[in-house]
């Protein structure tokens, strides 16, 4: 059999052990939170609070109403929320897994899957305050707004391949974690999320330039403007094109060392 | 039902450069053989190993420390991938190692068992269904609703056995620590395994305790620096047995004592020398002065030994080593009068 085909086979075995997966997700989450009062609710809470004071004090020097800049934030730092905790478990996806790769013959996507849905389901109690928030929407109801699905659905996808990607290089070379922390650190400020693009002509650059920026547009634009933005979309589904090939060549070709890098 | 190993090789990546006392022809006691491949350093393992085992086949493997025995294990489990060669089997392989793989320190013993179960495709019914039996079997109690990290060692053990065993389909593999636990424990272990053997399940063991493997297996094999160095039935523990007690010997014994059975009179030197076969746990060696006088001179005994002589030994002496337990001795000799 074929190095694709055994990886192929990883996956079909890991997606047909879903109950697996969610049941690793759901002690994570409760590892997390074990022994609090508050529990699950800290998700929202922290949440709300970071963006509450966001709002009050980066509104200031904003020149839109005061609605408007708080929805952009609520909902730009929200899907910030989810890249960047996304984008730091799927590098220590095999790292984290480590007793469960070294003493039993499980798949290794299986750990790749539980980080994903793991981040989802944070990431679903914070879309609930994001939905709460559009409360504040300054433009009508659209249907347009609903563009905003398959924005999401492009987040999970790619959440997948980063996790095959990520997760082995980051298993292999320790350094790769703080740089990818170090890096999103930087890209968060180079990311509209505070700050508006149509406000100065640099920044404007700075957006374009930054890939995530494009990310958070297919969400955000449909929900604040009614608004399809096209070129983001085009961006976003040639990185995902780009990132399934290359997650394909380095989980077929990672696959057999896993064991001795964690 | 099968499992099968073909000319298994497996080569760990070094990142360390190795130094030169390691590479002394003959001075490596421990370990695979270190080799280098182009820049890089390679330890070998495993090497061509080969075996093949059927419908309810137990096998034991014996070599000392860092023979390869954990690695042959987790290759036969799959979690590593060999080198070259390849393994076979008829379904699938479920194994016990270290006890801190595996588990979930902050969850509870139950939800261990549950997840353990999921690991092993069983669904959310079937371990239910399982769990009272498995609770039963770990003696464990209360403390199934703690988290793992309360756990003693033992416990924990106990833990990832009986999770281990219930959720085995046909193939178990099992590294050395399973001689860890207090004796109750190994005895429902060994019962265990021979629930196993009705049930024909294909199972691989690894420890240092000569006689729980000879309880439990039927075959063997030695490993040395990662290659095979017998296979066979039981006789392979033996020997292996004879040489690990006779390492300790000075070479002039320890040649002698490999070519003889029983216990005897060095030709040489004031010595006396035995190599046993079977059962040696319990054995002692004792003298005995009058028929009914048994003094021990040795509590215990390995399979291969050198006893030098002291002043007070006369000739027409009788030694044997023997169970106190039982009548007849394993092995007699009387010093010859003078």
């Amino acid at each position: 059999m074929g190095p694709f085909a055994t990886a192929i086979q990883d996956w079909a075995r890991s997606f047909r052990l879903s109950i697996l997966w969610y049941n690793l997700a759901l002690e994570d989450l409760r590892d997390r939170y074990r022994r609090t009062v508050l529990g699950l609710t800290w998700i929202i809470f922290s949440f709300a609070l970071f963006v509450g004071v966001k709002v009050l004090v980066f509104g200031q020097l904003a020149a839109v109403s005061a609605a408007e800049f708080g929805l952009f934030v609520t909902l730009g730092f929200g899907l910030w929320t989810y890249i960047n905790a996304m984008v730091m478990d799927a590098c220590t996806a095999y790292i984290h897994s480590r007793p469960w790769i070294l003493g039993t013959s499980t798949p290794y996507p299986v750990f790749l899957l539980q980080a994903v849905l793991r981040n989802w389901m944070i990431f679903s109690l914070i879309l609930v305050v994001m939905a709460a928030s559009l409360y504040w929407k300054p433009t009508p109801w659209t249907p347009a707004m609903l563009w905003a699905i398959p924005g999401l659905a492009v987040y999970l996808l790619s959440s997948l391949w980063l996790a095959a990607i990520l997760a082995p290089l980051c298993a292999r070379y320790r350094d790769f974690y703080h740089a990818v922390q170090t890096g999103m650190r930087l890209i968060f400020f180079a990311t509209p999320i505070l700050w508006m693009p149509a406000s100065s002509g640099k920044l404007a650059l700075i957006a374009r330039l930054n890939p995530i920026s494009h990310f958070v547009a297919v969400v955000r634009d449909p929900l604040m403007y009614n608004r399809v933005p096209v070129d983001s979309w085009m961006l976003v589904l040639a990185v995902n094109a780009v990132g399934l090939v290359a997650a394909a060549l380095i989980y077929t070709g990672t696959r057999r060392r896993i064991p001795h890098w964690v | 039902m099968f499992l099968r190993a073909n000319n298994i090789t497996i080569d760990f990546p070094l990142s360390i450069v190795a130094h030169g006392q390691a590479s002394a022809p003959g001075a490596q006691p421990l370990g695979g053989r270190i080799h280098a491949q182009g820049k890089r350093t390679y330890v070998r393992a495993l090497e061509d190993v080969s075996f093949e085992l059927g419908r309810g086949d137990r096998l034991a493997i014996v070599g000392h420390n860092g023979s390869g025995k954990s690695t042959l294990l987790r290759i036969l489990a799959g979690i590593y991938h060999p080198t070259t060669g390849h393994v076979a089997a008829s379904g699938s392989v479920s194994g016990i190692f270290n006890m801190s793989l595996g588990f979930r320190q902050e969850a509870t013993g139950y939800r261990n068992l549950v997840l353990k179960g999921l690991m092993s495709g069983r669904s959310r019914a079937e371990i239910e269904a399982a769990l009272p039996e498995i609770a039963e079997f770990t003696g464990l109690g209360p403390y199934l609703d703690m988290p793992l990290q309360t756990y003693s060692q033992g416990m924990a053990m106990r833990l990832a056995f009986a999770a281990t065993t219930a959720f085995t389909n046909d193939i178990l593999v099992m590294d050395e620590w399973i001689g860890a636990g207090d004796t109750g424990f190994q005895e429902k272990i060994v019962a265990r395994m021979n629930d196993f053997l009705h049930a024909s399940t294909i199972i691989v063991v690894a420890s240092h305790s000569a006689s729980l493997l000879r309880r439990i297996a039927n075959k063997a094999i030695w490993l040395e620096h990662g290659s095979m160095r017998m296979v066979g039935g039981l006789e392979v523990i033996d020997e292996y047995e004879a040489a690990v007690s006779s390492f300790g010997l000075d070479p002039v014994a320890r040649e002698l004592v490999r070519e003889g059975r029983g216990l005897w009179l060095s030709p040489t030197s004031r010595q006396l020398l035995w190599h046993l076969s079977g059962e040696t746990e319990g054995l002692q060696l004792c003298v005995r002065a009058k028929p009914l006088e048994r003094q021990v001179l040795r509590a215990t005994v390995q399979r291969c030994g050198a006893w030098t002589l002291p002043e007070w030994v006369r000739p027409g002496m009788q030694f044997e080593i023997s169970d106190p337990t039982r009548d007849e001795p394993a092995a007699r000799c009387t010093l010859p009068a003078a």
